[in-house]
């Protein structure tokens, strides 16, 4: 469950460290990524399966359509085969995969700039300014949190989209990797996650709800 | 003005903190909320384990660069037409859905040579060979995911050309 509702989770100390299923998901990957390189067809397809989601919301917020961002993503795959045996880390594994998949989203966007020039690919992806009652379940959190991502800048709002489906090792190389290193996260909060937790406390207090930082 | 710059120095002060839970659950949230808005394509994992499921790591990989779609001359099904680009090769195939159901794929291979060609499809692969002009057929495809491969037999200073391979796609 993603938004605990009851207030009595939520610790009161600000070092407490991060829940321990991030650093497992960690874990796991390691021990996929081992299995992967020694020719396991499953460890491959696991970790297929744990960072598209990832690669996905990389080409996305690159501005590309579903069927281009579909084909980046299954490029980016197709050409780790040949690199695998190189990649050490699941660390390392996750840069070069968000790495090749923003260079060709770039790549692809340049491309089709020339061509039409006045289309604006941006502008096909839901506007975060947009309340999100439409898709989303009615919960007063979740509308909180969309409206606090709206008023980030596109910069923080694209590094806490892919963060978001990150685990935690990684933060500090996926800012490296998007080529976003002011206002990254990791080790330290970093400021585009500082100035989202500001927002929701401010609207919190604004509209009187079970708020964040209860 | 001053809440605005009690707020700026709260958040500069904050940035530096190590993480916590609640950021933790901050972008968990932001994770659901996404997932929620711009889901992953549904079939989108099974066609990239497809894609990846070939006996070697040794190939290079095309890009798709163009789709088409067209109307056939008076007939109601469209032809798709779909491009395929690496620095050294180009396939362009046309893609028509038989009346029995199965598909027919035309390809060209640019620059035009003989090579071996193998569909794979999650029914079996099917194996031809291009003609002197790059040109290739194969009919009677189960439709569903597919995916191009192109064998070169001959050797470039020395070395065995490359395999070639194309992403999924879904004829």
């Amino acid at each position: 469950m993603p938004f605990p509702s009851h207030p009595a989770q939520v610790p009161t100390s600000h070092a407490r460290q991060v829940p321990a299923d991030r650093s497992d998901q960690h874990v796991r990957l390691a021990s996929l990524l081992a299995d992967a390189k020694a020719g396991d067809r499953a460890g491959l397809d696991e970790i297929v399966r744990e960072l598209t989601p990832l690669l996905w919301h990389v080409a996305r917020s690159e501005g590309l359509d579903e069927e281009t961002a579909a084909d980046v993503v299954q490029g980016s795959w197709l050409n780790l085969l040949g690199s695998l045996q190189g990649i050490h880390s699941p660390i390392a594994l996750t840069s070069w995969l968000i790495t090749v998949t923003k260079r060709e989203a770039w790549r692809v966007n340049g491309a089709r700039r020339t061509e039409r020039a006045d289309e604006d690919v941006l502008a096909r992806l839901p506007d975060p300014s947009d309340r999100p009652d439409e898709w989303v379940v009615a919960d007063e959190q979740r509308k909180q949190l969309w409206r606090a991502v709206g008023l980030l800048s596109d910069r923080c709002q694209r590094l806490m989209r892919v963060v978001a489906f990150t685990h935690r090792p990684s933060y500090q190389e996926v800012g490296v990797a998007l080529g976003i290193a002011r206002g990254s996260i990791g080790p330290t909060r970093g400021r585009c996650l500082a100035r989202l937790r500001a927002l929701l406390a401010m609207d919190a207090e604004g509209c009187d709800t079970d708020g964040w930082r209860r | 003005m001053a809440a605005v710059s009690a707020m700026d120095s709260v958040e500069a002060r904050s940035a530096g903190e190590p993480l916590d839970e609640l950021d933790a659950r901050i972008l968990a949230g932001v994770r659901s909320l996404w997932d929620a808005l711009d889901p992953v394509p549904s079939t989108l994992v099974d066609q990239i384990r497809f894609a990846m499921d070939l006996e070697s790591a040794d190939f290079e990989v095309l890009r798709l660069t163009e789709r088409m779609r067209f109307d056939v001359a008076r007939g109601e099904e469209q032809s798709r037409l779909i491009t395929f680009d690496s620095d050294s090769l180009t396939i362009m195939i046309k893609i028509d859905l038989n009346r029995n159901g199965t598909v027919r794929v035309d390809g060209w291979l640019t620059p035009p040579a003989s090579h071996p060609i193998e569909l794979r499809t999650t029914a079996g692969s099917l194996s031809t060979a291009s003609d002197d002009g790059g040109r290739f057929a194969l009919d009677g495809i189960t439709p569903g995911m597919a995916q191009l491969v192109v064998r070169p037999t001959g050797t470039v200073n020395g070395n065995r050309e490359r395999t070639v391979t194309t992403p999924s796609i879904v004829l």
